[in-house]
C-alpha cells in the first residue's frame, strides 16, 4: 500500500546568529522520513528541542524545509502551497489562547475561512457554522462568543472547529491538549478519536505524552534531537521498544499502578544542544548501551514495520509488561 | 513521627471583599517530619494559593488569613509568623526556577551569598559550600558551572540550583509548587529522584503541588486532593488510589490516560469549576457530581475520618460510615 503522505528525508535548519562566514546553524530536522496511511492516526512524540514541532509546520507549509520533500498522494506539495492545497491540511495549535483571534466571535473566524476557501455557498454559511459546532459538541450559541468567554476546553474545541471548516484530508495536531486539565483533556482526547473515525481523517498528532499517545494513536514515531531514532505500530513500540531512547522515555512516565522491580535505568544529563555539531549517534552521550561504535558512525533507521536507528537495540523482550 | 507544621483554618481571601469571597479555604494542613505530602487538584483548584498562603506569598489583592500556623522548635510547636519561616525553616521552589535566580549573578555567587547569610562564614568558604552544594543537587562539574550565568542553564539544571538555594538556607521544609511541570520527562524523573533523595538522606520535608495525579502517587506519601479551594479527600497515597471515596478524585482517575493502557475511553468530567466568586453553597462539586442529591445542594459536607484512615467531605462517600 503506498503511503497517503510521503515525508522524504526532510532536512530544516535556522540559521539563528553566529558570524556572516560561520553561521550558527540549527538543525530542526535531520533527513526525515515518514510514511502516513490514510485514515491512520501517527503519533510523533519526543522531548522539547526534538523536532516534533517544527515537522508539524512544514508539513502544514508554515515553515519551509532546507531540503527533501513532502508528497501528498504522490503529488509533491510546494513551497509556496495553492489555496487548494492548504486546504486539505489543517492544523491545530497547542494553544488555543494564542491561536484564535481573540476580537473575532467564532461565528466570524469561521464563516471567513468558508468564505476565503468559497467552501459553501454564502447562504450556506450559517447552517455550516451551526452543523460545526455540533460537530464538535458545542452549542450553537457559542457562535456568537469570542474566545475569551470560552473556557480552555471549549477554546480548544473551536480550534478544532476551524481546521474542520475546510473538510481537510489530514489534520494536524500540535500537542492539542497540553494547556489542558485532565478532566477537559479527556473530553476533548474522546471528540478527536469520534472525528477520525466518523470523517475517516488522517492525522498527525504531535505530543510529549506517552500515556496520551499509546491511546489515540495506531503508529508512532518517537524523535530525537531531530531524528526518528524508532517508529512503528504503537503496541508494538510500547510492548517492545528497541532503542534505548524509547524506552528510558516510557520508563520516566510516572504511572498510577507502580511496577514492582524494572530494569529502569534514569537517563543522566540532557538533551545535547541542537545547535552543536553531532559526531555519530546523537543519543550516545546519555545512552547506558554506548559503545565504540556510537561515537563515530550515527546508525541509520533500519528494519520495515518496526524501525530503529541503534547499534545496540534492545532484544525483543519475553515476558509482556503489565 | 511527629509534626513540624499544624496549620489551622487556613484561607486566602480577595481582600477588597473584606474576607467576604475565599477562593481557598478554611483548610487544616498538618505534616509529619520527613514527609511528603501532595496537594493535587486542577488549575484554579486553589492549590499553588494554599502553598504561597504559608509563606504568605500570595500575589497582591489576595489576603491570608490563619486560625494558627505552628512549626516545631526542638519539642514542641510554636505559632510563627510566615515572614519569620520564609527562606529559614521554610523554603520554596517553582515551576520558573529561572524567576528565582537574578540574571546578574553567577550562580555560585548567588548560592555562596545565601550561605553567608544563614551561617556567616568567609567569603571563599562560602564558594567552597555553594559549589559542595551544587555537587550535592547533582549539578555536573560544579566548579565550572559555578561560574556561569542563570541564563545559560538549562531548565533542568536551573531547579537543581534553586533546590540547593534552599539547602544553602537549611530549611526543613521545602514547597515544591509544580517544580516539574516546565521540564521533559526525562528531567523530571532526575529531579523527582533528587528530591527523593533529599527526603531520605537529609530528611527534607515536602510539600509538593501538582495536577498530575501519576507524578504525585510517584512522590507523595500522603496527598490532599483540593477542588475550588476545598480540600475534599486526604489520606496515605496509597489508600486514596486504591480506594478513591470522593466522586471527584473517583472522577479525576477515570478521565486520567494511563501509559499502561490502550483501550477505553476516557471519562470527562462534565461542565467547569466554578468561579470563586460564586461558590455554591453546598458541597462545591455538586453540580458535577453524578451522586449529588439534595442535601448537597443545600449544606456543605465535612472532612470525615473513614475506616482506612482518609478524610473525605462528601455526603455520598464511596462506602461511608
Amino acid at each position: 500500500m503506498s503511503a497517503f503522505l510521503k515525508v522524504e528525508d526532510l532536512t530544516v535548519e535556522f540559521t539563528v546568529g553566529g558570524t556572516k562566514k560561520a553561521p550558527a546553524i540549527l538543525r530542526a530536522l535531520r533527513a526525515v522520513s515518514l510514511d502516513v496511511e490514510k485514515g491512520s492516526v501517527y503519533g510523533i512524540v519526543g522531548e522539547s528541542g526534538c523536532g516534533k514541532s517544527t515537522l508539524a509546520r512544514v508539513l502544514s507549509g508554515l515553515t519551509p524545509a532546507t531540503s527533501g520533500n513532502v508528497l501528498l498522494e504522490k503529488q509533491p506539495l510546494s513551497q509556496a502551497r495553492s489555496l487548494a492545497e492548504r486546504r486539505r491540511i489543517q492544523m491545530v495549535f497547542q494553544d488555543p489562547g494564542s491561536s484564535l483571534n481573540p476580537s473575532m466571535t467564532v461565528r466570524r473566524m469561521l464563516a471567513q475561512l468558508l468564505i476565503h476557501h468559497s467552501i459553501v455557498p454564502r447562504t450556506q454559511i450559517e447552517n455550516r457554522c451551526q452543523e460545526l459546532m455540533a460537530q464538535v459538541n458545542m452549542p450553537v450559541d457559542a457562535l456568537g462568543k469570542k474566545p475569551g468567554q470560552l473556557s480552555g476546553g471549549q477554546r480548544q474545541r473551536i480550534a478544532i472547529a476551524r481546521a474542520l471548516a475546510m473538510a481537510p484530508e489530514i489534520l494536524i495536531a500540535d500537542e492539542p491538549t497540553a494547556a489542558l486539565d485532565v478532566s477537559v483533556q479527556a473530553s476533548v482526547l474522546n471528540l478527536m478519536a469520534d472525528l477520525i473515525a466518523e470523517l475517516g481523517m488522517t492525522m498527525i498528532f504531535i505530543s510529549h505524552d506517552m500515556a496520551v499517545v499509546r491511546r489515540v494513536c495506531d503508529r508512532v514515531a518517537v524523535m530525537y534531537l531531530g531524528r526518528i531514532v524508532e517508529s512503528g505500530p504503537t503496541e508494538e513500540i510500547f510492548a517492545n521498544p528497541k532503542h534505548p531512547y524509547t524506552n528510558a522515555l516510557m520508563n520516566a512516565v510516572p504511572r498510577l499502578i507502580p511496577r514492582a522491580a524494572d530494569d529502569y535505568q534514569m537517563l543522566k544529563a540532557e538533551q545535547p544542544s541542537p545547535l552543536a555539531k553531532i559526531e555519530g549517534c546523537a543519543f550516545r552521550g546519555r545512552c547506558p548501551k554506548a559503545g565504540d561504535i556510537c561515537m563515530t558512525q550515527d546508525p541509520a533507521l533500519a528494519g520495515s514495520a518496526h524501525q530503529v536507528a541503534c547499534h545496540f537495540p534492545r532484544p525483543p523482550q519475553q515476558e509482556g509488561r503489565s | 513521627m511527629s509534626t513540624v507544621l499544624d496549620i489551622h483554618d487556613l484561607r486566602v481571601d480577595l481582600a477588597k471583599t473584606g474576607g467576604k469571597i475565599s477562593p481557598v479555604g478554611p483548610l487544616d494542613l498538618t505534616m509529619e517530619a520527613g514527609e511528603c505530602l501532595g496537594i493535587v487538584g486542577e488549575s484554579g483548584s486553589g492549590k499553588s494559593l494554599t502553598l504561597k498562603a504559608i509563606l504568605d506569598l500570595l500575589p497582591d489583592g489576595l489576603a491570608r488569613h490563619a486560625g494558627h500556623q505552628k512549626v516545631r522548635e526542638g519539642d514542641v510547636l510554636v505559632e510563627r509568623d510566615p515572614a519569620a519561616l520564609r527562606g529559614r525553616k521554610i523554603s520554596m521552589i517553582s515551576q520558573e526556577p529561572g524567576a528565582a535566580l537574578d540574571p546578574l549573578m553567577r550562580i555560585g555567587d548567588l548560592i555562596a551569598e545565601i550561605v553567608r547569610q544563614h551561617s556567616g562564614v568567609s567569603r571563599s568558604d562560602a564558594q567552597l559550600k555553594a559549589i559542595d552544594l551544587l555537587r550535592r543537587v547533582g549539578v555536573p562539574d560544579p566548579e565550572t558551572r559555578a561560574r556561569f550565568w542563570p541564563h545559560a542553564l538549562s531548565g533542568g539544571l536551573k531547579q537543581r540550583v534553586v533546590i540547593s538555594m534552599a539547602l544553602a538556607c537549611r530549611s526543613e521544609i521545602l514547597l515544591c509548587d509544580e517544580p516539574t511541570t516546565a521540564l521533559d520527562v526525562t528531567i523530571q524523573a532526575q529531579i523527582v529522584d533528587l528530591l527523593r533523595d533529599l527526603q531520605k538522606e537529609e530528611g527534607l520535608g515536602l510539600i509538593f503541588v501538582t495536577h498530575d495525579l501519576a507524578l504525585i502517587r510517584q512522590i507523595a506519601d500522603r496527598i490532599c486532593i483540593m477542588y475550588a479551594g476545598l480540600v475534599v479527600e486526604s489520606g496515605p497515597s496509597t489508600e486514596i488510589f486504591a480506594r478513591p471515596r470522593h466522586p471527584y478524585t473517583q472522577a479525576l482517575l477515570a478521565a486520567l490516560p494511563d501509559i499502561e493502557q490502550s483501550t477505553g475511553r476516557l471519562v470527562p468530567i462534565e461542565g467547569t469549576p466554578p468561579n470563586p466568586r460564586d461558590f455554591p453553597v453546598g458541597c462545591r462539586f455538586a453540580p458535577r457530581c453524578p451522586k449529588a442529591t439534595d442535601i448537597c445542594l443545600t449544606s456543605r459536607p465535612e472532612l470525615e475520618r473513614s475506616a482506612s484512615g482518609t478524610l473525605t467531605a462528601c455526603f455520598h462517600a464511596e462506602g461511608g460510615s
